[in-house]
């Protein structure tokens, strides 16, 4: 196993340094530069040139990424052209919000999504699964910025329970996260729901009901474990994507994210910046993928005799 | 600046200090609370501030008008002038001009301290000068300094200090210009110019204004907590010069979405509303019985203008500005879009402005002459148009930029809305080929030029892609800097408005957009800024009760 | 499936990326097509005859198939359906609520909804079947490749899926937009290059499979090339599975779409789109909320639609489902 997780980590470094170029290459034919943003209104080009000579825009690309993957190996990530900042600060900053907020909208999506999906799955075709399936869809066909709105005026400005919007403890993460994990409940709760009738369908479930065995028992003791590693998988995944930053839901409950970096860098074309969340959200996409792999095969003892194959 | 205020200088306020300004003839309830009662406002903005320091900050001022003061202030005139404003003391006591318009000296005032306790001397305005013209700095704001002597060659790294600014005594400082420039006080008391600690602001280095730590100022404010677009606090300076203010604390917090920021007005999280960052919302709170008395309205020093490139076709023809000028109903788009709130303006300067007059007559709606011109300039079948739209600008301009498409095409142009991304834009424009777009402007010193030179000055013409090509004109501009008589000054501004909008037709003015807030009910007294900005100095807010824990 | 559980003891490993192509399928609440269990092969022609035979008798997808084509038929003929401009500017009619004249309402700058709903369903509508459709090529080419190539090549194909996946779809979309211009196109551009990697990953775990079939081996025996191989009998039984993944492909573009809309990336004014309608006139959600509604149930009855023939679709092409009562 060790050595299927180095393979593994040490293959990811190219996938590092694939995203990091292609950013330096988007953002090279990108029209306009950072200066003339942070001059705004007042941009004139006497002061941009000045303002640019400062970030060392006018070295070639081929200067300057190295020199960006040379300083990101030493943990430095450089300066925001835009806030003055160190970047590598400002996303140890940002990172917990996000990872807060992931997590929580995890726990929704999962939770709901298994239970629903598990309760569909007992009475395949009957109302209940019917009702589930169609919510599902509704949920994941609902635009994030509308259920965003809607939660927020239900539960903050019709009921008072709950704060609008901002991020400073436990209770403004339940609206975020319920509009989060609400979205990805449906996905999980399709999921559940095909795998465990898959499962139910299996020749030792027939085995187990065959011996006696109460319906609850069939599904607690064999059906759930197998229906496991598929949606492990997908959890896995799932989390690894609400990790990299959810920005629109970052945007509307002014969650204070990597995700709202990632768009304020790239709408001021902050090189360093972006940089960062960029890679940021690549490692934990990386990171995710790989704890999804690892996860299945610790749930599966097929998989376990034969990792390299896993690569 | 764009109208969602934040852009460009928009949302700055010369900091009225001491004094109320009350335009909130619709709050009954509204007196004076000169009575310190405390509490905290709590606020929201759409954006982060990004550093309280000002010389590296063009467009958020809300931390640096708080946190700091400036030499001067502009405040506002006689009471039976309304808008008018003054240049008042700031953190100087008084001032002389030389007669030749070139030496300032400036007295401080006494006992003034930073936060940090340290007293404010003659050397810390040096200082902050300075460091403003230190190409180290890397500062934004560099233009308000331009005409001190030594700046240039300090910017320009060949020189170790600005030679112009030195300190006489302890408490007197004398900055020399290299030519007379009229505007300079008014661009002093400007927000950019907040006056720093020299100890302190070298201490924290490059870190100055991104943290409570390294931010010390003089002003009625501290800043106490500041997280990266998640909110910042400010507490109460109790040994400010002017006195504590009224509030103990402001809060301030991030919140990108207007629906939001309703919405956390509504269930009573912030006690002040800015239309600006909501605009839509307006049709809302004037129907709503509970806000409706709850309205503030502000004039705005700031308008609303169409930018003719005069140097691309169709509009390198009089004829045709003309015509354009003469296609868009300016009346019908504020009464329908804007619910009326708001004035014509129908020259460069915006109510408000010094030496501001309405310019008679207004410029007329008639699109049926307008086609009767494009014909005669050569385009009896239309003239084509390009009209900017900007991905990222608020929602409301992109409906403004359809609605001025419709009424133009009545007038004969076939105007084609060419979306731009912001970046984009702006470089085209600063290298004047933008085509015709609309923007907001609205007066961060309070000073004709502010309007004059950054659209009809021979750079700042180019650099807004307006290309105005009467080199007459361009060359008034100029010297209308150095007339040191203000009332010849005034008439040589009115005059040049004449010839730009009559007689080049150069130039489509829109109109000027009150500023409105609605105020929470906790909120007792309120002030709007002179200029109608956003951001504002809230030494004279007060609220009612101590906020909610 | 009863014949699942003898191959997987024997594959191992293979069987577990069967399950990881089979949760990209049961994603879509979808059965794994045919050929997925079974060893026969396949040929393209003559299985989906059936599958339509059965698509016919699922009234839903029947339905859900009916509104797609309406929608697509309203997008197609919106000049001549509707009887307003929808671009047409009239401040006068400025929120106007829903009545006989205007059914849907008409928003800030008095343009009739329902107008702008049928012609931004055609932004929505390109938006979400052609880049879901270039992803499903691409990943299948891809995929297959990745599968059929296995060793150092197949370990590359999918760190370029790891890459491609780590790279945040907004981000990529936002740069994209950023570095070439918003316009339709790229959007269709960003919606392929993040989109593909579900559709690879579908794609190998399914050759992964098939490679150890007997009518593959046969094929290979047989001296075919590898090309040949891969093409003639690994991608046509890899179909049934990514023409599922692309019905649900669709919706996601769609919303995708109105993401991008909503952060001011997506179509341009006076263009429009459903998920810039819903975007810009969620300013007036509470104020004039037809504004926002119907376009945002626009794309919710889209996505329903299309889901519900995606379904369909893939229960009608699991053998299996025909031989249920």
């Amino acid at each position: 196993m060790t050595r299927f997780i180095l393979t593994r980590l040490l293959g990811s470094l190219p996938v590092l340094l694939c995203v990091t170029a292609l950013l330096f290459a988007l953002l090279q034919v990108a029209p306009g530069d950072p200066a003339t943003l942070m001059m705004k209104e007042h941009a004139d080009p006497e002061v941009v040139m000045r303002l640019r000579a400062g970030m060392h825009l006018a070295d070639p690309l081929w200067k300057r990424y190295p020199r960006f993957v040379w300083a990101a190996l030493h943990g430095d990530l450089g300066q925001s052209y835009k806030l003055g900042r160190p970047v590598a600060g400002m996303i140890l900053e940002a990172l917990p919000n996000t990872v807060a907020l992931a997590l929580c909208a995890l726990l929704v999506s999962w939770l709901l999504g298994a239970a629903a999906g598990t309760l569909a799955a007992l009475k395949p075709g009957a109302f209940i699964d019917r009702l589930v399936m169609g919510l599902s869809l509704t949920a994941v066909s609902t635009p994030v910025f509308w259920s965003a709105l809607l939660l927020q005026w239900f539960f903050a400005v019709k009921l008072g329970l709950l704060p609008v919007s901002g991020f400073f403890g436990f209770k403004y993460l339940i609206l975020p996260s319920l509009t989060l994990g609400l979205a990805s409940a449906g996905t999980v709760a399709r999921l559940a729901r095909a795998s465990l009738r898959e499962a139910m369908d299996a020749d030792y479930i027939r085995t187990a009901r065959a011996k006696g065995l109460t319906e609850l028992a069939v599904l607690t003791r064999h059906a759930l474990k197998n229906a496991l590693p598929p949606v492990l998988t997908v959890m896995a995944l799932q989390a690894a994507s609400l990790l990299s930053g959810a920005v629109i839901t970052e945007t509307v409950f002014a969650v204070p994210g990597v995700g709202r970096l990632s768009v304020e860098a790239i709408m001021a074309r902050d090189m360093p910046l972006l940089q960062g969340a960029a890679l940021t959200a690549a490692v934990m996409v990386i990171l995710g993928n790989l704890a999804a792999d690892v996860l299945v095969a610790i749930a599966d003892p097929r998989v376990r005799k034969d990792w390299g194959k896993l690569l | 600046m764009r109208g969602r205020a934040g852009k460009g200088l928009r949302n700055v306020l010369c900091a009225v200090a001491a004094i109320l300004l009350f335009c909130a003839a619709q709050v009954p309830a509204q007196v004076p609370a000169q009575v310190r009662t405390g509490g905290e406002l709590r606020l929201a903005y759409p954006h982060d501030p990004m550093t309280a320091d000002v010389q590296k900050n063009t467009e958020y001022f809300l931390l640096g008008l708080n946190v700091f003061d400036r030499l001067v202030e502009c405040a506002p005139g006689p009471p039976d002038q309304a808008g008018a404003t003054a240049i008042a003391p700031g953190l100087a006591a008084s001032w002389e001009i030389s007669p030749d318009g070139l030496v300032y000296t400036f007295h401080l005032r006494p006992g003034v301290r930073f936060h940090d306790g340290s007293p404010l001397t003659a050397a810390d305005v040096v200082y902050t000068i300075d460091r403003m013209c230190d190409p180290a700095t890397k500062a934004l704001n560099t233009a308000i300094f331009e005409y001190v002597a030594g700046a240039r060659q300090r910017l320009e790294g060949q020189a170790a200090a600005t030679s112009g600014v030195a300190a006489l005594d302890a408490l007197t400082v004398e900055i020399r210009l290299v030519r007379p420039f009229a505007p300079f006080l008014a661009l002093l008391a400007s927000p950019q110019a907040g006056i720093y600690s020299e100890k302190f602001t070298k201490a924290a280095g490059e870190r100055f204004g991104l943290t409570p730590e390294t931010t010390c100022g003089t002003g009625p404010f501290k800043l106490a907590r500041y997280v990266h677009n998640s909110d910042q606090r400010l507490v109460a300076n109790p040994d400010y010069f002017r006195g504590p203010p009224l509030l103990d604390a402001i809060g301030v917090r991030v919140s990108a979405d207007p629906e939001t920021l309703r919405m956390l007005f509504e269930a009573g999280e912030i006690d002040l509303f800015d239309m600006d960052f909501a605009p839509t919302q307006l049709d809302y709170f004037e129907a709503s019985p509970k806000w409706r008395g709850r309205l503030v309205r502000a004039a705005r020093v700031g308008l609303y203008y169409l930018a003719i490139n005069n140097a691309k076709k169709p509009f390198n023809d009089e004829r045709v500005r003309r015509a354009l000028q003469l296609s868009i109903d300016r009346r019908l788009i504020l009464d329908k879009m804007f619910s009326g709130q708001g004035a014509l303006v129908g020259g460069v300067m915006a109510p408000g402005l010094a030496c501001f007059g309405p310019r008679a007559p207004d410029l007329a709606f008639d699109p049926a002459l307008a086609r009767k011109l494009l014909a005669e300039a050569g385009y009896p079948d239309g003239a084509e148009a390009e009209l900017v739209q900007v991905a990222g600008w608020p929602a409301a301009w992109a409906d403004l930029a359809q609605v001025i498409a419709a009424q133009a095409a009545k007038g004969g142009f076939h105007v084609k809305i060419r979306p731009f991304d912001e970046a984009a834009f702006l470089s085209t424009r600063m290298y004047g080929d933008a085509p015709l777009y609309f923007q907001v402007w609205s007066a961060d010193y309070n000073d004709p030029d502010n309007f004059f030179h950054t659209f009809f000055s021979a750079s700042g013409t180019k650099v807004r892609s307006i290309n105005l090509a009467d080199a007459g004109a361009l060359d008034a501009v100029e010297t209308a800097r150095s007339i040191t008589d203000p009332e010849a000054r005034c008439r040589a501004y009115r005059e040049l408005e004449r010839r730009i909008v009559e007689q080049d037709a150069a130039w489509l003015p829109l109109f000027s957009l009150d500023h409105v807030f609605v105020l929470g009910p906790r909120v007792e007294s309120f002030a709007a800024p002179w200029n109608g900005w956003s951001d504002m100095s809230h030494f004279a807010t007060g609220v009612g009760r101590p906020g909610p824990p | 499936m009863t014949d699942e559980t003898p191959i997987l003891p024997a594959e191992g490993v293979r069987g577990v990326q069967l399950r990881v192509a089979k949760v990209f399928l049961r994603l879509l609440a979808v059965n794994p097509p045919v050929g997925f269990q079974g060893a026969k092969p396949l040929g393209p022609s003559g299985p989906y005859a059936r599958a339509l035979a059965a698509l016919a008798r699922d009234r839903v997808a029947t339905a859900a198939a009916l509104a797609v084509a309406a929608v697509c038929l309203g997008a197609l003929c919106a000049p001549w359906i509707s009887p307003y401009d929808p671009n047409a500017v009239d401040l006068a009619l400025r929120n106007l609520a829903p009545g006989w004249s205007h059914w849907c309402g008409a928003d800030a700058l008095g343009r009739d909804v329902l107008t702008r709903i049928l012609y931004g369903l055609r932004v929505s509508l390109i938006a979400g079947i052609l880049p879901s459709l270039g992803a499903m090529i691409l990943g299948a080419l891809l995929g297959v490749a990745a599968g059929y190539l296995e060793g150092a090549a197949g370990f590359c194909i999918m760190r370029l899926c790891d890459a491609a996946m780590a790279f945040p779809s907004l981000l990529l979309a936002m740069g994209l937009m950023y570095a070439l211009g918003s316009g339709l196109s790229n959007i269709c551009l960003a919606i392929v290059l993040t989109c593909w990697t579900a559709a690879a990953r579908v794609a190998r775990a399914r050759t992964l499979s098939l490679k150890q079939r007997d009518f593959v081996l046969a094929a290979k025996a047989m001296g075919l090339p590898a090309r040949a191989v891969a093409l003639r009998h690994i991608l046509p039984n890899c179909l049934p599975a990514l023409v599922a993944l692309w019905g649900v492909g669709i919706p996601e573009a769609i919303l995708f779409e109105a993401g991008l809309s909503f952060l001011g990336l997506g179509a341009q004014p006076p263009d429009t789109s459903l998920g810039l309608m819903a975007a810009e006139g969620k300013r007036y959600l509470f104020s004039a909320p037809w504004i926002s509604i119907a376009p945002g149930a626009a794309i919710l009855g889209l996505t329903l639609a299309f889901n519900f023939l995606g379904d369909g679709l893939s229960e009608a092409l699991d053998p299996k489902s025909a031989e249920r009562p």
